[in-house]
């Protein structure tokens, strides 16, 4: 019965509304949603799997865009400099991409969600070590962070064993960079909630400060943060690709589309540009389209109506 | 004496996405030179907007749909914004609300008092408009004047705040003054002075006054006439004696008997008037506050009566209850 | 004002003393300084003795304290690959880097500032929806994706400028200059660009929205009411208020920046900082990354302090009053 009030009350909702009449929203969320089902039905979506090396051949290294000579209809958009079919590595790789920055966004959003709150609430010297703690965090870049830690620890551990923790890795280090953010936009919804009335209130009925940060507080900063997490997977994977192309993210076995950037730059001068140029122009549409839907979640949540 | 402002049939509608919305309904009013007028009415009836539309500096997306705007006899609401410019702040000068928030918080009080006067006055010099500066600082009772003109806006309490900023509106010797709502976002006890302060600063140089304010209280205790709104229209004016004696509309009779004073004379609860003012998206029919009114007739929800002499000739009101048929 | 001068200098110290804590941890623990430098065929009783020489066996915080020491006086350790000292590798290749860094921070600085500006005052002009188009895409695309476009359509397509490296240099005092010469800046155009490719339009969209929240505040809308000049309006009025967080961003920025220039110095084989970290990490030259870290981290908190003061010192509320 719940459930049905809740679908109800979007449906009429002014979110829905605006998302219905703007069409860039509308298109960056298609676009957004096919991605995203290719991706996660890689196995079928994906003419091969690149993953399988017998069926793989060096062979078939280097081919073209099946629309050039030379190119095959085998594989639509070229292969890449092992003879893996380039369409079904971007698919996988976007997988992988996609994958670890929704996690590593999870982890930063439950993390800074609880500090925020916790520090928000409670005020005193809780708020102001956190805080600090998140100035000083926030004053290193988390990509150089993300760099570092990354460097080190293949230097640790060596190549080999990275590339089998690597995708949990990289989920922990992009996530525990970036809570900062998220504790820091919470912390500013606690405290201007907890000038509110309604907190007084639930005080004064002898609710615990549990109850009122999650089931009463928590509810009404939830908007700044969606708008958060919109920009934060963008930067998440803007991060991972960026580690993989510097060779310390995804192993070039396992390519995700920064690894693939990374071994297609060295082809790219010998006139291979596609193992590149494809998966680059992915990436770009994939971010570009998170970055669309944020930016319009921004304007629509900002209870300011008559921006621009 | 002459009409220092006439606002004729004044339409202010809002541009908003899904349609345009109507926050003034067509109002009209007279000030003379040196008058003081109230312009009192709930939140949201208008009379912020109204307020802004003698300078024709309405927030966007609003804008002057119909009507005129006369001011000293031109018809300044047809004034393309360069040439407005030179009347805002310099003949017609305006106070905020929230003196927290209407003063500039990176520059010095001295800038902030010195820029109006280089603005309208080219060929002053700076040592001639700080003069003039700590004349009108002194005028509103603000000690050490030639200190504060160094110092930010947040090293001033509230009170000092607006006293600066009526300091400001007088800088230029202006003609009229809109003051929105001056006093209250302040602490009751200095409210009094303000409005003594801004009364007396009238009477001497015999500048006009729009007070803006849900206030009863303090309209009546410093102007001359007062104009009642409700939902973007006039609803009753008059002289401000007359009006709060003899409220005529039922909404001013409301408003009257839910001041604190008239309760506590005969010992009785606190009138309310039942229900609240609609929003813009939502005006009634008729009459847009016959739902809450008591003395109702069937007519009053069909058409809108007009805003007509008062049975005695003392003043306007709008009301079938007083059409003469 | 000095309370809060104070206490930020006092925050860098602490996190300075964070940096030298973590470095002298992987110091000490990643890579055996030992096997780098004898090789193969040494034995281990020899090794053990190497060890003891060269401090290895001590408790630890007498090596860390060594460690802090030599660090104060700036030995940060030998490179294990360069064969010469950690610091003296460092500043030799600082120059290049800091040089990209410069230009990169003119053309953001520049082009931000009046795009940002103009875009806020007039946002539904059609320039203004361009800039703005054109910045979320800019900001969607890595900045190495945007280093390897450029120097595809640039140098392998068009041959207008050259592929890698810094080109012509000059030695001014012990600084390799490449802004002096032609073929040094010619060199250094493409890097420029692509270091700045992220972080110009993001300021240009900070600047505008910030801006724009400005131009709706009570204290413009008061300045319209005081009939003043649109241009001393936005020029004095609103543009100083902008200022004050867009200056906080920056500062965050500049960590960003700096892991930007691995990546662009990677694409050019630009051979500046970011090029010799990289070359540390293929090596795992321990003690070139330690030295790096320290460096690097050296620089975000003066520079992150830099800022702070100066923030504390435009904003009026700041230093009178000593607290934000």
């Amino acid at each position: 019965m719940k459930l049905k009030g809740k679908w109800r009350a979007f449906r009429d909702s002014y979110f829905l509304y605006s998302f219905l009449r703007d069409p860039v929203a509308m298109v960056s969320f298609a676009i957004l949603l096919v991605l995203t089902v290719v991706a996660f039905l890689a196995p079928i979506s994906a003419p091969y799997d690149p993953y399988d090396t017998s069926t793989i051949s060096v062979m078939d290294a280097e081919m073209p865009p099946m629309w050039y000579e030379g190119g095959s209809p085998e594989f639509i958009l070229g292969t890449d400099d092992q003879g893996r079919d380039l369409l079904s590595t971007m698919i996988y790789g976007m997988r992988v991409s996609i994958i670890i920055g929704l996690a590593a966004v999870a982890l930063q959003a439950a993390l800074g969600v609880l500090i925020g709150l916790v520090a928000g609430y409670f005020g005193g010297r809780i708020d102001s070590f956190f805080m600090r703690l998140a100035d000083v965090q926030l004053s290193f870049s988390y990509l150089m962070v993300a760099i570092f830690v990354s460097a080190v620890l293949q230097a640790a551990i060596g190549v080999g064993r990275f590339e089998e923790i690597a995708v949990p890795f990289l989920i922990v280090v992009i996530g525990l960079a970036q809570w900062p953010q998220y504790a820091r936009t919470v912390r500013a919804s606690v405290l201007a909630e907890k000038k509110k009335e309604y907190v007084e209130a639930a005080r004064v009925i002898g609710f615990r400060p549990n109850r009122i940060m999650w089931r009463h507080i928590l509810p009404n900063c939830l908007s700044p943060i969606f708008v958060l997490s919109t920009i934060q997977v963008a930067n998440a994977i803007m991060s991972e690709a960026a580690l993989s192309f510097l060779g310390l993210g995804m192993p070039p076995h396992k390519p995700s589309l920064g690894s693939l950037i990374n071994i297609g730059f060295e082809y790219m001068l010998s006139g291979s540009w596609w193992i590149t140029l494809f998966p680059g122009i992915l990436l770009v549409i994939l971010i570009l389209v998170i970055n669309l839907l944020g930016d319009w979640m921004r304007d629509v949540l900002n209870p300011k109506l008559y921006k621009g | 004496m002459s009409k220092l402002l006439e606002v004729r049939d004044l339409v202010v509608n809002f541009a908003l996405r899904f349609g345009d919305l109507t926050a003034l309904n067509g109002i009209s009013f007279d000030l003379q030179a040196g008058e003081r007028l109230g312009l009192v009415g709930e939140s949201g009836a208008g009379k912020s907007v109204a307020g802004f539309s003698v300078i024709n500096l309405i927030s966007k997306p609003g804008y002057i749909a119909q009507g005129k705007v006369f001011f000293e006899g031109e018809a300044v609401s047809d004034y393309p914004q360069e040439k407005m410019r030179h009347i805002r702040g310099n003949r017609i000068s305006m106070i905020f609300q929230d003196p927290m928030m209407t003063l500039n918080p990176v520059l010095t009080i001295g800038t902030q008092m010195t820029e109006t006067l280089l603005a309208h006055r080219p060929g002053m010099s700076r040592r001639e408009a700080e003069r003039i500066a700590l004349d009108k600082l002194r005028q509103v009772h603000i000690p050490s004047p030639a200190e504060r003109l160094k110092q930010y806006p947040h090293e001033f309490s509230g009170g000092m705040r607006q006293r600066i900023i009526i300091a400001i509106s007088l800088l230029t010797d202006p003609a009229l003054i809109v003051a929105d709502e001056p006093t209250t976002a302040l602490d009751v006890t200095i409210q009094a002075e303000i409005m003594d302060l801004l009364t007396e600063l009238c009477e001497k140089h015999s500048m006009g006054l729009i007070l803006i304010t849900h206030d009863l209280g303090v309209v009546s205790q410093t102007t001359q006439r007062i104009a009642v709104m409700y939902a973007g229209r006039i609803v009753e004016s008059g002289s401000t004696r007359d009006v709060v004696d003899n409220p005529r509309h039922p909404y001013t009779q409301g408003l009257i008997s839910a001041l604190p004073q008239a309760a506590g004379q005969s010992g009785k609860r606190l009138h309310q008037i039942p229900g609240t003012m609609p929003n813009l998206t939502s005006i009634p029919d008729g009459c847009s506050f016959h739902p809450r009114c008591t003395q109702a007739l069937p007519v009053c929800s069909r058409i809108t009566p007009e805003l007509k002499e008062n049975p005695e000739g003392t003043g306007l009101v709008a009301c079938h209850l007083y059409e003469q048929d | 004002m000095i309370a809060f001068i104070v206490r930020r200098v006092a925050q860098a110290v602490l996190v300075m003393f964070i940096i030298s804590i973590v470095g002298f941890a992987i110091k000490h623990n990643v890579g055996d300084p030992v096997r780098m430098i004898t090789g193969i065929s040494v034995s281990e009783a020899e090794r053990e003795e190497l060890r003891e020489e060269m401090g290895l066996k001590d408790p630890i915080l007498t090596q860390y304290w060594r460690f802090l020491k030599n660090a104060a006086q700036g030995d940060l350790g030998t490179s294990y690959f360069y064969h010469k000292p950690a610091t003296r590798v460092i500043l030799e290749k600082a120059p290049a880097t800091i040089e990209l860094v410069f230009v990169s921070s003119l053309i953001i600085v520049f082009l931000s500032v009046p795009l940002g500006v103009f875009a806020a005052i007039y946002p539904k002009n059609w320039f203004s929806r361009l800039v703005m188009g054109g910045s979320i895409i800019g900001v969607s695309i890595p900045v190495f994706l945007t280093a390897i476009v450029l120097v595809y359509i640039f140098s392998v397509e068009l041959g207008w400028m050259p592929s890698f490296g810094r080109g012509e240099t000059v030695n001014i005092y012990g600084w390799e200059s490449g802004l002096v010469t032609w073929d040094g800046i010619k060199h250094l155009i493409l890097p420029a660009i692509s270091l700045s490719s992220i972080m110009l339009p993001l300021f240009i969209r900070l600047i505008r929205s910030e801006m724009m929240e400005v131009l709706e505040s009570e204290y413009i809308k008061f300045a319209w009411a005081k009939g003043l000049k649109p241009k001393r309006i936005w020029m004095i009025h609103a543009f100083k208020n902008t200022l004050l967080p867009v200056i906080t961003v920056g500062g965050v920025q500049l960590g960003i920046t700096i892991a930007f220039t691995i990546l662009t110095e990677t694409v050019f084989q630009w051979q500046g900082l970011g090029f010799l970290f990289m070359e540390a990490v293929e090596r795992s030259d321990t003690s070139l990354l330690v030295a790096y870290l320290v460096f690097v981290g050296l620089v975000m908190v003066v520079v992150n302090t830099l800022v702070d003061i100066i923030y504390g010192w435009i904003n009026p509320q700041v230093r009178i009053t000593g607290v934000e």
